[in-house]
């Protein structure tokens, strides 16, 4: 290889060479020209590996005091509380679920995209997302993940699409669904009853209460003509034996479900969620919770594995915290309309519909 | 400057760009679940913080690294980094004797990528190394070379900034002089390590 020899390497500017070397800041050419004169001199090699040390070790002092700096900043309280989209209660019995969001692998709560049920008596925690492409696949792998603890490295998971449900919050494309539905994946579509694909993003989460709220990218979006049909600022003081129903989407069409609530906390005792007899399927994770009122109780989320109807529901003043700890420029104001509240059940549903959506999810 | 982070990718965006946001959310995440598993080997407050902050620092390093693309969760390398710091950096230091540790179980795979980690750390253990002999240098070098290097590499001044307090005519003569500087650092420092 011919140079034209415009580096002129000695042992007076080699620091300042190697900087640009370490900073990524040469051309292809001159990193070439200067690979080249260092193979012909040992001496001025030596000089340049020490300078690259250096460098190096400055740079990783750098590295190590704007971290001991970020966290000094982290361990202090919240100045302005509302600025974090990622809350985080400091409640050990819930924190175990959110250990297990971020690390499947040490906690008993399982995270599951699919509902086949378990070989054993254990009582876990399925979610309820779906699996849509390949759901026997997928089966294989979790269960073999779970089970085999001892499974050898391999190549990075296949991709699956990931699908769940989700209700409309506003008219104009803010979306209600869990947390485990979209954690951890690149793009979000939103399917709508009549067939069409919107794009979307997740404007908030909150991981603990398996909570999130996409929006619909698209400005001019609306969910239907009139505004979102039901309540979800309805917190009734008695709930146990409740009669509820749910519609979401386990497959491609939407599906009706109804039931009743079985007990006033949810999976362990959490105090932010309910636990119903209904049956619930995979995709159903982000169905709303719905009594004969029109008044949404809650969200879908889990389901008990070795049992077919026990399943567990975030409720809606969670889900309302959450909208009220949103930044300010995210205006959401939770729907409060009793339009459904006399209609007829299919009337309802029919109703509702609109305000249901698929969510496919690209990990 | 990023408004919220929406997934790991985000996260990991905003900490490369140096976004103590991101840095926060990451903390308030994870660090809970971190410390649990430190304090359940025996680990204190303090070397949970530690191991913490070293964790950090690596996955910093690499949310740098234009190569770097995390094929797993940010939590599960997270994990996989501090357990691996921990048993390396820590263990021995609390305990009198040495526990027999299970590698293979302590060690499952959490990821596929569970070779890079093996080499981040190691690659961090060593720069870690270097540092301390570099602090070291650093004392020995003396002023205002000291104050010079800091400023530049540490602290990320400009040239302009720094030509401005030490009061050098122009940028150029400062420059001159920090490569001076670095050079008088670089004898020192390996003078330390012989």
């Amino acid at each position: 290889m011919y140079f034209k020899n415009r580096i002129m390497l000695h042992r007076y500017n080699i620091e300042e060479w190697a900087e640009k070397y370490y900073n990524r800041q040469l051309t292809q050419e001159e990193k070439a020209e200067i690979d080249t004169l260092l193979e012909a001199d040992v001496v001025l090699r030596k000089e340049w590996d020490e300078a690259m040390e250096v460098l190096a070790a400055l740079a990783h002092a750098s590295d190590a005091e704007h971290i001991r700096q970020a966290l000094r900043s982290a361990r202090q309280p919240e100045k302005a509380p509302g600025r974090l989209i990622a809350f985080i209660r400091n409640n050990w019995k819930t924190s175990a679920i959110a250990a297990s969001f971020a690390l499947a692998a040490i906690s008993t709560v399982q995270y599951m995209n699919s509902s086949k049920e378990m070989g054993n008596s254990k009582s876990k925690f399925t979610q309820l997302s779906r699996e849509v492409e390949n759901i026997k696949n997928s089966q294989n792998s979790i269960i073999k993940t779970i089970e085999d603890k001892t499974l050898t490295p391999k190549a990075p998971e296949p991709q699956y699409d990931l699908g769940g449900t989700g209700f409309a919050l506003t008219n104009d494309g803010y979306i209600a669904t869990n947390y485990h539905v979209v954690t951890g994946t690149s793009d979000i579509s939103i399917i709508t009853q009549d067939n069409h694909t919107y794009n979307a993003v997740m404007v908030g989460y909150d991981a603990v209460l398996d909570l999130a709220i996409l929006k619909i990218t698209d400005k001019d979006f609306k969910f239907g003509k009139s505004p979102v049909p039901y309540n979800l600022k309805y917190q009734p003081s008695q709930v146990l034996g409740l009669k509820v129903f749910s519609v979401g989407y386990p497959q491609d069409n939407l599906v009706y479900n109804e039931g009743y609530i079985s007990c006033e906390r949810g999976y362990q005792g959490d105090s932010l969620s309910y636990q119903l007899e209904i049956v619930a399927n995979p995709g159903q994770s982000g169905s709303p919770v719905i009594d004969k009122q029109g008044n949404v109780l809650g969200l879908i989320n889990g389901k008990k594995s070795n049992t077919s109807g026990t399943t567990y529901a975030v409720r809606s003043k969670a889900l309302l915290d959450l909208i009220g700890r949103l930044p300010d420029h995210i205006r959401i104001t939770p729907p409060r309309s009793n339009a459904i509240a006399r209609l007829e059940r299919t009337e309802q549903v029919s109703q509702l519909k609109n305000y249901i959506v698929t969510i496919k999810t690209v990990k | 400057m990023k408004e919220e982070f929406y997934n790991d990718v985000a996260l990991l965006d905003g900490l490369s760009e140096g976004d103590h946001r991101a840095s926060k959310v990451i903390y308030t995440v994870y660090y809970p679940i971190i410390s649990k598993w430190i304090f359940s080997k025996g680990g204190d407050a303090e070397s949970a913080q530690d191991v913490f902050q070293d964790g950090l620092i690596v996955l910093y390093q690499k949310s740098k690294d234009p190569e770097f693309c995390l094929t797993c969760k940010i939590g599960t390398y997270l994990f996989a980094v501090c357990k691996r710091l921990w048993f390396k950096k820590f263990q021995q230091k609390h305990y009198q004797y040495e526990l027999p540790v299970d590698f293979s179980d302590e060690e499952q795979p959490v990821s596929g990528n569970l070779r890079d980690e093996q080499q981040d750390v190691a690659y961090f253990l060593e720069n870690e190394h270097n540092y301390e002999v570099l602090q070291r240098a650093m004392k020995e070098l003396g002023e205002p070379c000291g104050q010079i290097l800091k400023a530049f590499y540490i602290e990320k001044k400009s040239m302009q900034d720094i030509a401005a307090v030490h009061q050098y005519a122009n940028m150029e003569t400062a420059k001159v002089q920090k490569y001076k500087c670095l050079g008088r650092l670089k004898k020192i420092y390996f003078k330390l390590k012989q």
